[in-house]
């Protein structure tokens, strides 16, 4: 989960800088000292000899807009076409572009293992994002038109997701997998896709925050028991990364909204912090210490300025300078604790 | 000028080089630990993660030291707030140089975020309403920024300014454009060997220097980029619909200069050109749907969607062998395909040494050696 998590590639891909241009003359100069046995110089003399130019990020990019381009596309397309002559037409595209995109990934395959599978090529991964996407807006046309899954939207919504999940743990697809996670929230009712978590959802309203705790729960306790079960045991991350974010925002929100029943809110969040920051020391993950820690300091803050406010009776100059006191001085100690973690982390990976 | 230690900046980016190897299954873990001994790297640079939450935490750290300060100093509404914000960023910077000196901090997120907060607060105190004036205090307090700690962030902000300044002097793109293209062929020249001589701590900056003049030599001929400008900032009265005069340069550069990044990162290998180009094909096509419409918007978004995936999958398929020095796998996959090659040369040659009546020795070496070294200049494996 640390250095092999999904973000190793999609940091890769963000930045544009490609720095794994090899210099020969270091290691000429190391190999002189000593310090690299001759075999090893050899190994290296090679591979640098060959060195290919790899596109590979380039054309995932391509494919990656390809795919997005063309689903927005004919999703806007049917939406835009209904009750016309042409939308029969183009229902009948979606599907083809469908099927035959499943039917591809079906063929390039690799048999089925509980444990990871490598990926059959760029193309079946981004083809199979494909098939999915066009498959769900098809089933949302269906159930628009023509009401095939009778006249609960619940229902109509449970299959896309049935069909998500099956195919990213079939296809061994971390993407597809993500897709699921958010067709899961938005079934239940909420927006989990990163940059519009926060401003989409009304965290205002009671049910929201429950079914979000909800929400975050049963994906941290589907993330332990996919690694304790070991199925698709590298779907753990995935499971475990929405599913803290939308606990801690729903926690928070909790705080925030609740006021009379703060400190129970405030208490259970900890709880949580705790469990993340055991968890993080286990499986030595850098990603999470810096998660909590960041939920945590906008937790404690709002308690201690609760408590300030409510022990001043007001917002005077003096109780304002003792909060600022109060955030300066846990910022610090949070940088220790961070600084102390990274030691810690660092030391047990290395055994 | 450099606030680094530079034999430690060096063994950092020596233990970058063997970390990579090592990674690449090319070294051992031995000579990994040897190496990383041998050449200590001093600085306390922590976990990616570890850092961005130094950074957070450090900010926070200086926006509230700046206003319980401002609380208990700043009473009257007149000018003093530039005095004070001149003497949060002098703090801020001394903090920088004591935690860079003292605790050895190098790209740990405390030294980047106190850098940044600095800079941003002596912006801050130095704004004039003049926006050359301003760009000409970014582009100095930039440049010195990245002369002392090269940083790669600083090193954009400096490119621009230093642009804004010749804008705002000139009102011309055509200069901006000349600036550009100058700036970009001086650093491409003085870093060509970047890992010799005394500027190769600054090679990070480069890189992304050159990044920065390539966009901005494009969005100064852009033909989008241009008319904005003109009909906001220089003929605000004109009427809206005119076309641009001299417009076919305009087009000629927003349609050609991609192309150009492009055809040339291609035939150079030269990554950065390849991607700016890529990109700035996309920011092109956008730029000329503004003016022409071919379509309806989601018809172009299906055609393009698939004209993309068909550009990708037979690019795909056509360097699925590798061609011209290019491959379309990643390099995981490479060095995977390279093991088993070497295992497959590896069992050869111990078969071919271990029937010991018909080979001669030397032929067991040589055809091991040879056909692994030759197979894979070529790349066919």
């Amino acid at each position: 989960m640390v250095g092999k998590s999904p973000f190793s590639g999609n940091i890769a891909c963000l930045f544009f800088l490609y720095c794994a241009q090899m210099d020969l003359r270091i290691f000429e100069r190391l190999h002189q000292e000593g310090l690299i046995a001759d075999t090893s110089f050899e190994r290296i003399r090679m591979a640098a000899a060959r060195r290919l130019f790899s596109v590979h990020w380039e054309l995932k990019v391509l494919l990656y807009l390809g795919v997005s381009l063309l689903s927005t596309g004919l999703g806007i397309l049917i939406y835009k076409n209904i009750d016309t002559i042409g939308h029969q037409a183009i229902l009948a595209f979606i599907a083809a572009v469908s099927a035959g995109c499943f039917y591809y990934c079906y063929k390039h395959k690799q048999p089925f293992s509980w444990n990871k599978v490598p990926a059959a090529g760029v193309l079946s991964d981004y083809l199979l994002l494909l098939a999915c996407l066009t498959f769900v807006s098809f089933i949302a046309y269906l159930q628009y038109q023509y009401t095939v899954f009778g006249p609960h939207p619940r229902i109509a919504g449970f299959i896309p997701l049935v069909v998500l999940f099956f195919c990213a743990y079939y296809f061994d697809h971390l993407g597809v997998l993500s897709l699921a996670i958010t067709n899961l929230a938005a079934w239940m009712g909420i927006v989990v896709t990163p940059l519009r978590l926060l401003k989409e959802n009304d965290f205002n309203s009671e049910t929201i925050i429950y079914i979000a705790i909800a929400l975050g729960v049963l994906l941290i306790v589907t993330g332990e028991l996919t690694a304790r079960w070991k199925r698709k045991q590298h779907f753990r991350f995935t499971y475990l990364n929405f599913g803290v974010h939308v606990l801690f925002i729903a926690l928070l929100s909790a705080m925030f909204h609740f006021r009379q029943t703060y400190t129970l809110w405030f208490l259970l969040l900890a709880a949580f912090a705790c469990y993340c920051y055991l968890d993080a020391r286990r499986q030595h993950s850098f990603y999470f210490i810096l998660i909590l820690t960041i939920y945590s300091y906008i937790a404690l803050g709002y308690v201690v300025f609760n408590l300030v406010i409510s022990a001043m009776h007001g917002t005077d100059e003096g109780s304002l300078s003792l909060l600022l006191v109060y955030y300066i001085g846990s910022a610090f100690g949070l940088i220790r604790f961070l600084i102390h973690q990274n030691k810690k982390i660092k030391e047990n990976a290395g055994i | 000028m450099l606030a680094y230690n530079r034999t430690g900046l060096d063994n950092a980016a020596l233990q970058e080089e063997v970390s990579a190897a090592f990674h690449h299954g090319l070294l051992s873990g031995e000579e990994k630990t040897h190496i990383k001994n041998t050449y200590p790297a001093s600085f306390y640079t922590p976990n990616i993660f570890i850092r961005i939450g130094l950074f957070l935490l450090t900010t926070a750290i200086v926006c509230f030291a700046c206003a319980l300060l401002a609380l208990m100093f700043l009473r009257s509404a007149d000018d003093t707030w530039r005095v004070f914000f001149v003497i949060m960023s002098i703090l801020s910077y001394a903090a920088l140089e004591y935690m860079v000196y003292a605790h050895k901090h190098h790209r740990s997120g405390v030294d980047d975020a106190l850098l940044w907060c600095s800079c941003g607060l002596m912006m801050a105190g130095c704004y004039s309403d003049s926006e050359a004036v301003n760009c000409l205090t970014a582009s100095i307090i930039s440049l010195y920024a990245v002369m002392r700690f090269a940083d790669q962030g600083m090193s954009i902000i400096a490119t621009i300014a230093i642009m804004g300044i010749l804008f705002y002097a000139f009102h011309l793109s055509f200069i901006v454009m000349i600036a550009a293209a100058i700036i970009y062929a001086v650093v491409k020249y003085l870093f060509k060997d970047s890992w010799q001589g005394s500027l190769r701590h600054y090679a990070s900056c480069a890189t992304i220097v050159e990044i920065t003049t390539l966009v901005i030599l494009y969005t100064a001929g852009n033909y989008w980029v241009a008319r904005e400008i003109a009909l906001n900032l220089l003929w605000p009265d004109h009427d809206p619909q005119i076309s641009l005069p001299g417009g076919w340069f305009y087009w000629t550069c927003t349609t050609a200069l991609p192309l150009i990044y492009l055809i040339i990162g291609i035939r150079k290998k030269d990554a950065i050109l390849l991607r700016t180009g890529l990109v700035l094909i996309a920011a092109s096509i956008l730029t000329f749907k503004s003016y022409y419409h071919l379509g309806r918007l989601e018809v172009e978004l299906t055609l393009g969607g698939i004209a993309l995936i068909g550009i990708a999958y037979s690019l795909i398929r056509y360097l699925h062998i590798p061609r011209h020095g290019f491959t379309s796998y990643s390099p995981e996959h490479l060095r995977e395909e390279d093991e088993k090659r070497a295992a497959n040369a590896e069992s050869l040659v111990i078969t071919e040494s271990f029937t010991p009546p018909v080979t001669p020795p030397g032929s067991g070496f040589e055809f091991g050696g040879g056909t692994g070294g030759g197979g894979g200049a070529q790349g066919q494996w």
